[in-house]
Parts: C-alpha cells; sequence; structure tokens
C-alpha cells in the first residue's frame, strides 16, 4: 500500500501558469482558495514577467524559487507539461497537479503520447502526479480548496472524483446540505496516482469514515477492485459510476479518456462487495447524509409523523414503494399519542401510523413529547419528519425545529426530516437555515418524500446486508 | 353533463365560523385570500358573537345576511353543520363547500351518519356540496383562493385534487417555477360533487389546457372512468394516485374516507386511455413545464449541449437510462461544430454528443451558433442543455440571453438543467436565470434524472397518440 498521506500536506505549493490578470480562472481556482482558506505552507505564483500575483511574490520559473518546493499545480498547456515535468524532477518536488487538459482524453495520438511521456519522466524523477485534466485536492483541514465557496469546516466523507466539475457540485451541494468533507481529490485523467489508489488511501484515513466516488472508468481494474473489497470491507463505500449506457461511456471516453466497461459488470461487482450504487449526485449526497450523521440501524420499520393527510399518504407510498414498513400503532402507543394531541385540539389530527397532526405540530412540546415517546417504543426502527414550510411562518417554524434538534439530543434513535418547501427564493432561505441546523444536530433533511425513502431504504440494506 | 361552471363564479360568499383572529384558519384561509386577492362579489362573515371582522360586517346567522347567498364556506364544527345546511336551503344557496372534518374520514359510524345526513338536505334543497374536509377552490380569474400567497394570475392547468394540503403545496411548487393555474379544486371526502364531475367540467372548460389530478379514490368508479375518456381524448392529463401499498390504503382511507382501490388496476387504466400517471408533486409539476412550455416532440434523440465533461456524462447516462436515445452526430455536424470552436483556440472542448462547451470560456456567440448548429441537425428531436450556477457572474447572462434569443428561431423543444446548490447566493440567482428560461418557452429542471424522466414521458405521451 502507498501512503499518499504526504499528498494532503505540502509546506509549499507552486502554482504554475498563475495569471497577471486577477480575474484569471487559474487564480480563482488554485491562488485565490488557498489564501482565503489560509493555508499555512508557502504559496509562489509562477509567471514569465510578472513579479507580483495577488500580492504574493511571483517566479518566472520554478527553478527560481529559493526554497524547496513540495506541491506543483500546473495551469499551462500541455505542450510546454514535459519540460515542467523535468524541472519538477530536478527541484525535488513531490506532486504535481495537472489541471492542463489535451492527453489521453482527446482520444488523440498526440495527446496520448504527450501523457505517456509526462508519466515516464515523472517515474524516474520520483514525482507523483494527479491528473492530468483535474481539479486536485480539498482537504480544510490542511487549508486546501480549489473553490473558495467550499466549507472550511471539516468532516468525515472522502470523495475521489474522475470529474473535477462533478467534485465542486457534489462538494457544494453537500456543503449547503450539512455534509462535511475529510478530503476531496479530483484526479481526471489518472496516468499516475490512480482510484485504486486513492480508494486504498481513504480506507486507512482515520478521518474518513464514510467513502464517496464518482468514476469513470479504471486504470488498474485489479487493484481497484481488490482496493474496493478492502474499502467496503472497512467502510460505507458509495459510488455513482459514470458511462453506465453506451452513449454514456462514449461521453467518459471523450471527458478523461476512461473505458468505461459494461455497466452490468460494473453493477454486479458493486453488488457483490456492497457497494452502494447510485445513479446521481443527489442520491449521493442523500445516502453521505444519512451515513454521515446515523448509526447502524436494526431494521426497516418506521414511525411517520407530520402534517397534512394528502403529505401522509403520498410519504406513505414513497416509504412502501421502497419496502420500508410502516407498523400500525398498537392501541396503548395510540393512547398516549391522543393524549399528546387530544381530538379537541384539532378534529383533523389522525393518530394512526403516519400520524398526521394537522394544525397542532405548531403546539410547543408536541414533537418532543412525540420523540420521546417514540424513543421508547422499540417496534420502531426510524423516526421520519414530514413538515411543509409556509409564508410567513419563519418564527414559528423555527421554533418547533429547534424543540426537535433540542430533543434529538438525548435520543440514539434516528431522525429524519422531509421539509417541503417550494424552492423559491423568499422560503429557500430559511429551509436552508433550517436544513443545515438539524444536519448540525444529527438530524438528516430531504426535499421530497421519494429520496427520502429512496436513500433510507438503501441505508437499511446496507445494514441488512452486513448481518447476512 | 352537469354545467358546473357557476360554482366558479358567484356572485357573494359567505364564511361561516370565521372569528376575528386573523390568524385563525379560516380566517387565514378564506377571508384574507378574497380581500387580498380583491374578489369583487359580496363577501360576509358569519359568527353570531361580533359584528365586523378584518373590517367587513359580520352577521350573526346567513338568514340575516340581507341579500341572496350563492355559495357557503362552512368551518364550524361537524355537529352543527346539519343546522346549517337547514339554513342554507332556506336561503337558496346554491353551493357549500365544507371545509370542516369529521365525517365520513374518521372511519367511524357517527361521521358517515352525519355526511350522509347533509347529503340528503343539500339533495333536497338542490344545494351542491364541495367537500367536507376539503380547501374548496381557487380561480385566480374569479379572484378566489384558499390561500393568500397563491398567484393571482390565471393560467391553463386545472387541477383537481382530493387533498387541501397537497393542492396548496402543489400550487406552491408550481408557482416557483413558473405554472399558473386556470382552476384548482380540493373536493375532499367528495359527499355531492366528486372527481367525476370535476374532471367532466375540465374536460369542456376552455381555460384548461392540460388537467392535474391528485386522486385518492373513486365515488363512481363508472362515471369517473368515462369521464376520464373522455378528458383524455380532450387534453393531456397527468394523475397522482395516492394510496398504492397496504399502508398508504389504509392511510387514504383514514384522509378522505376513500377506497383506494387495486394499484394495477389505476395503473393499467391510467397507461390505456394515454393518462401519464406520476408518482410524487415533484414530477407532476416538471410534467406540467413541459406541457406549458415545449412542442410535442417528434422522437426521443436528444441532442445535449452544456458545460462540463462529468456533467455531461451523468446527463448522457440519466437520458439513456430513461429510454432517450443520445446519438452520436455524424461526421459533417461535428466537423461544423469544430469549425465553430476549433480545438486549438478551446481546448477542453467536446463536439461529440453532448457537446461540453465549458471550454469555450463562457462566449455567447460561439455558444449561440453551436446551439443552431445542433437543432438544425434533423437526426434529433429534442435539445438539453445544462450548466452549473454559481453566482451571478455577467457571462452566464449573458450565454443565457444567447440562449433565450436562439431559441426564439428554433423549431425543436429545448429544455434546461439548472444545476445550484440552493444557497443563498446564489439561488436567487438560479431562480432569475430559470424564469428567463421559463418566459422564453424553455422548460427548466433542477436534477438531471428528474429532467431526463420528464422529457421521456413526455415524449411518450406523444409517441402513444400517434
Amino acid at each position: 500500500m502507498s501512503d499518499l498521506e504526504f499528498i494532503f500536506h505540502p509546506s509549499s505549493i507552486a502554482v504554475v501558469g498563475a495569471s497577471s490578470n486577477p480575474l484569471g480562472a487559474v487564480n480563482r481556482f488554485f491562488l485565490y482558495p488557498l489564501l482565503q482558506f489560509g493555508y499555512e505552507g508557502k504559496l509562489y505564483p509562477i509567471h514569465p514577467t510578472a513579479s507580483e500575483i495577488s500580492g504574493l511574490k511571483a517566479y518566472p520559473s520554478i527553478m527560481d524559487v529559493p526554497g524547496p518546493v513540495d506541491h506543483v499545480t500546473c495551469a499551462i498547456r500541455a505542450a510546454l507539461t514535459p519540460q515542467l515535468m523535468r524541472e519538477c524532477a530536478a527541484k525535488g518536488v513531490k506532486l504535481i497537479q495537472l489541471y492542463t487538459a489535451g492527453f489521453s482524453e482527446t482520444g488523440e495520438e498526440k495527446g496520448i503520447r504527450l501523457e505517456k511521456e509526462i508519466a515516464e519522466i515523472a517515474r524516474r524523477g520520483n514525482v507523483r502526479v494527479l491528473g492530468p485534466n483535474c481539479m486536485g485536492i480539498y482537504c480544510p483541514r490542511s487549508g486546501l480548496a480549489y473553490e473558495d465557496f467550499f466549507s472550511k469546516e471539516s468532516g468525515n466523507v472522502g470523495l475521489l472524483a474522475q470529474s473535477g466539475g462533478n467534485s465542486i457540485e457534489a462538494a457544494q451541494f453537500g456543503n449547503a446540505r450539512g455534509v462535511y468533507f475529510s478530503k476531496v481529490v479530483s484526479y481526471g485523467n489518472a496516468c499516475d496516482i490512480n482510484e485504486a489508489e486513492l480508494l486504498e488511501y481513504f480506507t486507512h484515513d482515520p478521518q474518513t469514515k464514510t467513502i464517496t466516488g464518482y468514476i469513470e472508468g479504471t486504470r488498474d481494474g485489479r487493484r481497484f477492485i481488490k482496493a474496493l473489497r478492502k474499502a467496503t470491507e472497512a467502510k460505507p463505500v458509495i459510488m455513482l459510476k459514470g458511462g453506465t449506457t453506451e452513449a454514456g461511456a462514449k461521453a467518459a471516453a471523450s471527458h478523461t479518456g476512461a473505458l468505461a466497461g459494461s455497466n452490468i459488470i460494473w453493477e454486479s461487482l458493486f453488488r457483490q462487495l456492497r457497494v452502494i450504487q447510485v445513479y446521481d449526485l443527489e442520491e449521493l449526497i442523500d445516502l453521505a447524509l444519512l451515513f454521515q450523521h446515523s448509526k447502524p440501524v436494526r431494521g426497516r420499520k418506521l414511525g411517520i409523523f407530520g402534517s397534512g393527510g394528502g403529505a401522509s399518504v403520498l410519504i406513505t407510498d414513497s416509504c412502501e414503494k421502497e419496502r420500508l414498513i410502516i407498523p400500525p400503532f398498537p392501541e396503548e402507543i395510540r393512547g398516549k399519542l391522543r393524549e399528546i394531541v387530544p381530538q379537541e385540539l384539532d378534529p383533523g389530527t389522525i393518530v394512526r401510523n403516519p400520524v398526521d397532526f394537522s394544525t397542532t405540530w405548531l403546539r410547543p412540546g408536541v414533537f418532543p413529547s412525540l420523540l420521546e415517546t417514540m424513543a421508547k417504543y422499540d417496534r420502531i426502527d426510524f423516526i421520519l419528519i414530514y413538515l411543509a414550510l409556509f409564508p410567513g411562518g419563519d418564527e414559528i417554524e423555527t421554533r418547533v425545529i429547534d424543540s426537535i434538534i433540542e430533543t434529538k439530543r438525548n435520543l440514539s434513535k434516528p431522525i429524519v426530516m422531509v421539509l417541503r418547501y417550494n424552492h423559491a427564493p423568499q422560503v429557500g432561505k430559511l429551509a436552508l437555515d433550517l436544513q443545515k441546523r438539524c444536519a448540525d444536530g444529527g438530524i438528516p433533511v430531504f426535499s421530497s418524500f421519494s429520496r427520502a425513502s429512496q436513500a433510507i431504504n438503501r441505508f437499511v440494506r446496507y445494514y441488512e446486508g452486513s448481518q447476512s | 353533463m352537469p354545467d358546473l361552471e357557476y360554482v366558479f363564479h358567484p356572485r357573494s360568499i359567505v364564511i361561516v365560523g370565521v372569528s376575528r383572529d386573523p390568524s385563525s384558519y379560516a380566517t387565514s384561509s378564506f377571508l384574507k385570500p378574497l380581500i387580498q386577492f380583491g374578489y369583487e362579489g359580496k363577501t360576509y362573515p358569519v359568527n353570531p358573537k361580533v359584528s365586523e371582522i378584518l373590517g367587513i360586517k359580520a352577521y350573526p346567522s346567513i338568514l340575516d345576511i340581507p341579500s341572496p347567498v350563492e355559495y357557503v364556506i362552512c368551518c364550524i364544527r361537524a355537529e352543527l353543520t346539519p343546522k346549517l345546511m337547514r339554513e342554507c336551503v332556506t336561503k337558496g344557496v346554491k353551493v357549500i363547500q365544507l371545509f370542516t372534518s369529521g365525517f365520513s374520514e374518521t372511519g367511524q359510524e357517527k361521521g358517515i351518519r352525519l355526511e350522509r345526513e347533509i347529503v340528503e338536505i343539500a339533495r333536497h334543497g338542490g344545494i351542491r356540496v364541495i367537500g367536507p374536509n376539503c380547501m374548496g377552490i381557487y380561480c385566480p380569474s374569479s379572484r378566489i383562493s384558499f390561500d393568500a400567497s397563491f398567484p393571482k394570475e390565471s393560467g391553463s392547468v386545472g387541477f383537481l385534487c382530493q387533498s387541501g394540503g397537497n393542492s396548496i403545496e402543489l400550487v406552491q411548487l408550481g408557482d416557483a417555477r413558473g405554472i399558473r393555474f386556470s382552476k384548482v379544486v380540493s373536493f375532499g371526502n367528495a359527499c355531492d360533487l366528486n372527481e367525476a364531475d370535476f374532471m367532466e367540467y375540465f374536460a369542456h372548460d376552455p381555460q384548461t389546457k392540460v388537467i392535474v389530478g391528485y386522486l385518492e379514490g373513486t365515488k363512481e368508479g363508472e362515471r369517473f372512468i368515462n369521464a376520464l375518456r373522455e378528458a383524455a381524448s380532450a387534453k393531456p392529463i397527468v394523475m397522482l394516485k395516492g394510496g398504492a401499498g397496504e399502508a398508504g390504503i389504509e392511510a387514504v382511507a383514514s384522509h378522505t374516507g376513500a377506497l383506494a382501490g387495486n394499484n394495477a388496476v389505476w395503473g393499467s387504466l391510467f397507461r390505456q386511455l394515454g393518462i401519464i400517471q406520476v408518482y410524487d408533486l415533484e414530477e407532476l409539476v416538471d410534467l406540467l413545464l413541459l406541457f406549458q412550455h415545449s412542442k410535442p416532440a417528434g422522437g426521443r434523440r436528444v441532442g445535449l449541449v452544456g458545460t462540463g465533461g462529468g456533467r455531461s456524462v451523468l446527463a448522457t447516462d440519466s437520458c439513456e437510462r430513461e429510454g432517450l436515445a443520445v446519438p452520436p452526430f455524424p461526421e459533417a455536424v461535428w466537423r461544423k461544430l469544430r469549425e465553430i470552436a476549433p480545438e486549438e483556440v478551446y481546448p477542453g472542448t467536446s463536439v461529440r454528443n453532448p457537446v461540453d462547451s465549458a471550454g469555450l470560456d463562457w462566449n455567447p456567440d460561439i455558444f449561440s451558433q453551436i446551439l443552431k448548429t445542433v437543432a438544425d441537425y434533423d437526426g434529433l428531436d429534442f435539445i438539453l442543455t445544462y450548466t452549473r450556477v454559481t453566482f451571478g457572474t455577467e457571462r452566464v447572462a449573458k450565454v443565457i440571453d444567447s440562449l433565450t434569443e436562439t431559441k426564439k428561431n428554433l423549431s425543436k423543444p429545448v429544455a434546461m438543467v439548472i444545476r445550484h446548490s440552493e444557497e443563498p447566493k446564489t439561488v436567487g440567482y438560479a431562480f432569475e436565470i430559470q424564469n428567463r428560461c421559463h418566459q422564453a418557452g424553455i422548460a427548466t429542471f433542477p436534477s438531471f434524472s428528474r429532467a431526463a424522466r420528464a422529457i421521456s414521458r413526455f415524449i411518450q405521451y406523444h409517441e402513444r397518440r400517434q
């Protein structure tokens, strides 16, 4: 097993191809985020003529940098990379990450040859290569990032992504829902460091509890399968495989030059190894969110609580479609629920499973009492809450949801919430805020019944698999 | 066929059981919306204890109202409804909508009997009943609404909904994505006017171009099937059927007292009649957007034009998984695209299908030429574009301008996937882009999976009609 730990802790970074134009894309990805994240190592912009970029002293080449350089970010044209690789070898650079595209992913002889050439120089010079055609590393603990809007908060989800764009989406969408990452690596064409090696790393990384991945193909099938097997023995692994269809595979080939392989083979491999295969980034985040917060569950029996009769029908249908069980409550439990919400409070309340609180969910104490009752009732494995935000309800809704978060502190039973709103900016701000607070309080939040039930089913199935 | 037109145009509305507390349900759901929408008929609050509510003169009972009353909204307790029904008969009321619950949906003898009793009184007295256990009518052209936040603008979607809560959610979800309604009816337990009546009405309503329904069960199976058949031959119908599994059927029974029926039977009925069955409210809105904005597509070959290599892969996979084809361009087409965006100038671009235009550095002219070239290729039926929105960059705005401008001269339907994280920083901007696309007749979706699924079902609808 190779130890890649060093790639996350460079004590100096040179950005080759930094722009003298402050709005240049290269600076935006590879200089500003480091400055914003407070990267503590040395930072050297490399530019043929500029003497200073964004307040940092610039050098014409890495050979001119006075101290050692651990990590090089390369954003110059492909044709110039062999020369840079030789300089890296001479300078004793440990890792070069190539943002530069125009290699094997073009499918053309020239690019393929160039990629081979730089890989060869790197190997002989003892330089490790990330990419080409990738965004590199986001590791909040080390102050490394390639988007300044990424969260500075560290988490326990690791992501290896063959696509830079998808890694940005996954991180950004995940952050918005309260998913935080230990490390994200965008590795592109994988001419040296590849999916297998990164998977091996994440398997042993103590900061990573859940491994997620977006891969388009593999360069070293045998090693990758072995790495997957080891990884799934240690941690939950969630995989989004790009190029699972014929046209998708072609798109993958022209994106990262990857051979996507037959989907049937991938699917059966994933199934065998207990890898959770997902089909879009939303689903990937949905599952990462559940694994990030929830402990292993014992079963698939849900108690469902919320407001709205029609909504209770739809959430029930969604759950049953995903083979989750919604057992009727015994008389004793129904009696206790009736004490919490007497029929006189609102004749629209229904105390079956699901419980429709109608308008009484807004009353202080309803949810706390309910959650405490349900925590003690051992024939429910999961508590699922569904609420719809309404215009102008900010204050009261916030109060109720805070009381749920507060009660959850002392409960071990998993709680999942579906927060319904129309995604317009006016309501969206509150929804996002509530969603994050819930997530930080250990309550994953979903925006639709279908997605919540699908994710819960797959989460439960993962643990069912581990029992057999 | 009964003519229910009058139900949507009452000249006077009485709200019984409304209180001075503006946050009370009856006041906020029924009286306030009428005031805010500027309902032009007469509004009479009825409450025996007060003389005025929100500046409007209140009466102790409907019999004390000096002029005729056409439409009554009932928010009093269930036990008091028979007496009110009799008063309505005396007063010559045409329609009563009961918000009140506690009838057959309780599953208890008492409630079932009470529901029968009021139906009986209504029938004898010649009054039509909506509900009980429902929100009633939202008809923006008549300025009637059961939620003050609903849009005042009319549209072409008619919605019959057995659940009040789902009707509110759908209008709000639709509102945020530019869907406007001709009429929405929440009809609850359907003790008199039921799904069949409203389906017949919508089939003939000239303001309604697309019919959507949320249904938990039917009271009059044969008549409803006939109504569905007739409506489906006239207009697209999208149906969300609640109560599929065992627990779902239970939930339906305690919600509206309806018999959900066998899910497989409903499914095959919808299929036979060319009705699109959806499985959640999001999917329902997704399809409405396509019916609102897209012309019928001739086939299922999709051209993908967007930004991002990984996104292009996922977009392709989503389309193919839903049975859409993403055919590679013939040489003549990709050569033409390469002339527009030469590889030397724009490395990282890919011009097969999908076209990954991330490397174009947001050049609107080139984007527009590419889009036009792809749309002109006659081997495609539908164009799907996609991009991620971070925050208000001018460059993205220019590309959207060129997209909406180019779209004007294209005969093929165009849809767009807008990827964003919903963070406050980006959501407003993404929302603005979405609205501009909708104004230009481009349906937008938040994810590839949802876009691909909706487009595939939209195309399937037209295939079945051929």
